[in-house]
């Protein structure tokens, strides 16, 4: 049998196995499932507004009542950037990926979007863990610094809380680029070779 | 467009179209549960595409380009069925009749098709499915985003590829 007999054998095979789509239960889980996504971008969107809502007050108010030294309010920038920042990125970035273009163009959108996200995460540190970690750095530097007369007690805590801050950035940030690795690479990797076999032009070898 | 008329559009496109997303959902699939959770992806992001469909385009060239698109980034493991509805079922249909010998050879036929479109390379394996189907090379183009030229060189060597495969898995 050549491909032109196998050809004709798949448009004339019977309907076997069979398909049965039953219009209504599809047409609710379809609703459900859009109503569900829908739902989950909403409270992403919130949860991350919302934090920051909440900390900005929270923090100004602990450092009221604690009467706590300036350095306190450098964490207030942080606290606007971090989520202005991913709403900005969200909103510049928005998902164009249309499952109802060419082949070529939805893996270019998806090779797109698979970058970005890699970009974010490689750079983690400049817009997440920074911003976090100096104001935290320097409001402990700040208390040691106005608390020196504590003696050895006192380095110690400020250098305990100095450690305990870089382990927590470390860990978050090899996390990012584990995330990076594991998932966004070999998916990037897809994409290229999908990309390179749709792309290659070359006439056919022999 | 209107909900209700996108509704009876989507209806209508399951009756005519269900054929296609069967053949892609089980060309991308090795068991009948991920062949029924892929065709309920591509069923779904049909629905979510429907509201851009634009009237210039060839409905049967738009299914293609939805089924083929959501089974090639599609990943087993992360779409793992949440809940079991009935709304699809794949299933074989007892026959009435026994099968004549040409039918039973068809239907072998078409089973090695399928076993051989699945260790195809994934624009591959597209390629054939638009072939076998006979869609001319520009609705293939169309659906792929290549030019039509290219169609015809990539088809020549997608097919000698199954052919390699088919004739390894001849019995």
């Amino acid at each position: 049998m050549n491909p032109d007999d196998f050809k004709q054998a798949w448009q004339a095979q019977t309907s076997q196995p069979h398909l049965t789509v039953n219009a209504e239960l599809l047409l609710n889980e379809l609703r459900r499932n859009q109503q569900q996504f829908n739902a989950m971008i909403f409270w992403r969107d919130a949860r991350e507004i919302g934090v920051g809502l909440v900390m900005i007050p929270a923090w100004l108010m602990m450092g009221m009542k604690l009467d706590l030294p300036w350095a306190w309010y450098l964490m207030i920038p942080a606290l606007i950037w971090i989520p202005a920042f991913m709403l900005i990125d969200r909103r510049r970035h928005k998902k164009v990926n249309v499952p109802s273009e060419s082949l070529y163009q939805c893996a270019e959108n998806s090779l797109a979007e698979v970058e970005h996200q890699t970009w974010l995460l490689r750079n983690v540190h400049w817009w997440y863990l920074l911003p976090i970690v100096i104001p935290m750095m320097a409001f402990f530097g700040h208390l040691g610094w106005e608390l020196r007369g504590g003696g050895w007690w006192m380095v110690i805590s400020v250098a305990g809380m100095f450690l305990i801050n870089g382990i927590a950035f470390t860990a978050v940030y090899r996390l990012n680029q584990d995330a990076i690795r594991g998932t966004l690479d070999p998916r990037r990797r897809e994409l290229q070779i999908l990309l390179a076999s749709l792309r290659d032009e070359s006439p056919e070898a022999g | 467009m209107l909900d209700k008329n996108l509704e009876s559009l989507f209806r209508t496109w399951l009756i005519e179209h269900q054929g296609t997303v069967l053949k892609v959902a089980r060309a991308y699939t090795l068991t009948v549960e991920d062949c029924q959770d892929l065709a309920q992806e591509i069923l779904l992001q049909a629905w979510l595409s429907l509201p851009r469909f634009e009237e210039r385009s060839d409905v049967s060239t738009w299914f293609y380009r939805v089924a083929l698109n959501t089974a090639l980034s599609w990943h087993r493991q992360e779409h793992r069925r949440r809940r079991h509805n009935a709304a699809i079922e794949i299933a074989d249909v007892p026959l009435v009749a026994p099968e004549s010998a040409e039918q039973l050879i068809q239907r072998e036929a078409v089973e090695r098709l399928y076993a051989a479109l699945r260790q195809l390379p994934g624009t591959d394996a597209a390629l054939v499915l638009l072939y076998l189907d006979d869609l001319t090379y520009r609705q293939i183009a169309e659906v792929l985003g290549i030019s039509e030229n290219h169609v015809g060189v990539k088809l020549n060597r997608a097919k000698k590829a199954l052919s390699e495969l088919l004739k390894d898995e001849a019995p």
